[in-house]
């Protein structure tokens, strides 16, 4: 979602990033989405964030791409024949002639934004967890494109359809990739849902207000 | 007549509905098998699928590629086109919301066409070619989450209609 202003026009107040409205900070720390009365837009999740818990969980995601991108994720045999692809193989097979533009959309979905929602949010979550202020306010843009951008999600299912299809063609055997994919996307939706852009940046601001204020 | 701030939003929603002419109308694959080839298009291969006994993954396949992304321009042409007078800005920010988050799903067919591609590749005892349709629908997916990202839900509410 487009935010284009995302600052506190006052202090202990929030603008909605959908409509503008200014709202009170919750005081409390109860549980449950808060939403803008007005657009319903969701300014924070449903758990608190916490930036240990979700660091740890972007460094396993991190570990798990690796073998993600390299390992076969499908096994095809015919006729005694057999065939593989990995993550890599499928962006690289329509990365030629006419089809270039579709393998380099495929990179951008599927390699370079995943990569760059992994390393935005990270350094989101040390920023939080350092109590230091992020030095660019591009690092919360990236995290957002990527949000939207970043695809292995939509692919894992293509992964599951593929199979399906192939079924009449060949015998189908699942790779250790796709074990490692589903791991990955998993953790990373769950780091996406805990931690939301409106909410990480309200935490970010105000541990480094507290920092700066002692 | 679509006014000026949402030119660029008009410009690529256009754009995507053109494309998506070709994407619907062009092949997106080639299956070879036993030294025949069949080429498809989206809704052939959707039928395929209800033809060959799998009516979900069909459905799945159906509402992702075809579906949405005709919802999604529809939505947004209407969204954009009532913005500058919006009555009721939140159902359109809702309807907004909802297109943004789903129209990304339609890039699935691009990653099957992709992963067959890589896969089935056995000479001429079976392989997968890409075709035109497939380019032309991974351009059309991308135009229209380019329109909805140059449309901010906050120009449904610049104005004061009585809704706040």
């Amino acid at each position: 979602m487009p935010a284009d202003r995302d600052v506190s026009p006052e202090p202990g107040t929030l603008q909605c990033p959908d409509c503008h409205t200014d709202l009170a900070l919750p005081s409390g720390k109860g549980r449950g989405t808060w939403r803008c009365p007005r657009c319903d837009c969701q300014l924070s999740g449903a758990w608190r964030l916490k930036p240990d818990s979700l660091l740890a969980l972007s460094l396993a995601t991190a570990f798990l791409w690796v073998p993600a991108l390299t390992l076969p994720l499908l096994r095809l045999e015919n006729l005694g024949l057999d065939n593989h692809a990995s993550l890599l193989g499928c962006i690289f097979a329509l990365m030629h002639g006419l089809y270039l533009p579709a393998g380099l959309l495929l990179l951008f979905t599927l390699l370079i934004m995943p990569l760059a929602n992994l390393v935005a949010v990270s350094r989101l979550l040390w920023a939080a967890r350092q109590h230091q202020p992020v030095p660019s306010p591009r690092w919360m843009w990236v995290y957002r494109q990527s949000r939207e951008w970043a695809m292995t999600d939509i692919f894992l299912l293509g992964i599951l359809i593929s199979m399906t299809k192939l079924g009449d063609l060949a015998t189908v055997t699942p790779g250790a990739g796709i074990v490692c994919l589903g791991l990955a996307v998993l953790l990373r939706l769950i780091v996406e849902t805990l931690a939301q852009p409106e909410q990480l940046q309200r935490l970010i601001d105000q541990r480094a207000g507290e920092v700066s204020d002692a | 007549m679509p006014d000026k701030p949402h030119a660029k939003a008009w410009s690529l929603l256009v754009a995507a509905t053109v494309w998506l002419v070709p994407a619907n109308l062009l092949p997106i694959m080639t299956v070879t098998q036993g030294g025949r080839s069949k080429t498809s298009t989206i809704a052939e291969g959707i039928w395929q699928l209800f033809d060959a006994g799998m009516p979900g993954i069909a459905i799945i396949v159906m509402v992702a590629s075809l579906l949405v992304p005709f919802f999604k321009v529809l939505v947004l042409a209407v969204v954009y086109w009532r913005a500058p007078t919006e009555s009721q800005p939140l159902t359109s920010t809702r309807a907004y919301r909802l297109v943004y988050w789903v129209g990304r799903w339609s890039m699935l067919d691009v990653f099957v066409v992709a992963l067959l591609v890589a896969l089935v590749q056995f000479g001429n005892l079976a392989n997968v070619q890409p075709e035109p349709g497939i380019l032309a629908f991974g351009i059309a997916v991308v135009l229209t989450m380019l329109s909805a990202h140059a449309f901010s839900p906050n120009q449904l509410w610049n104005k004061d209609h009585g809704n706040s």
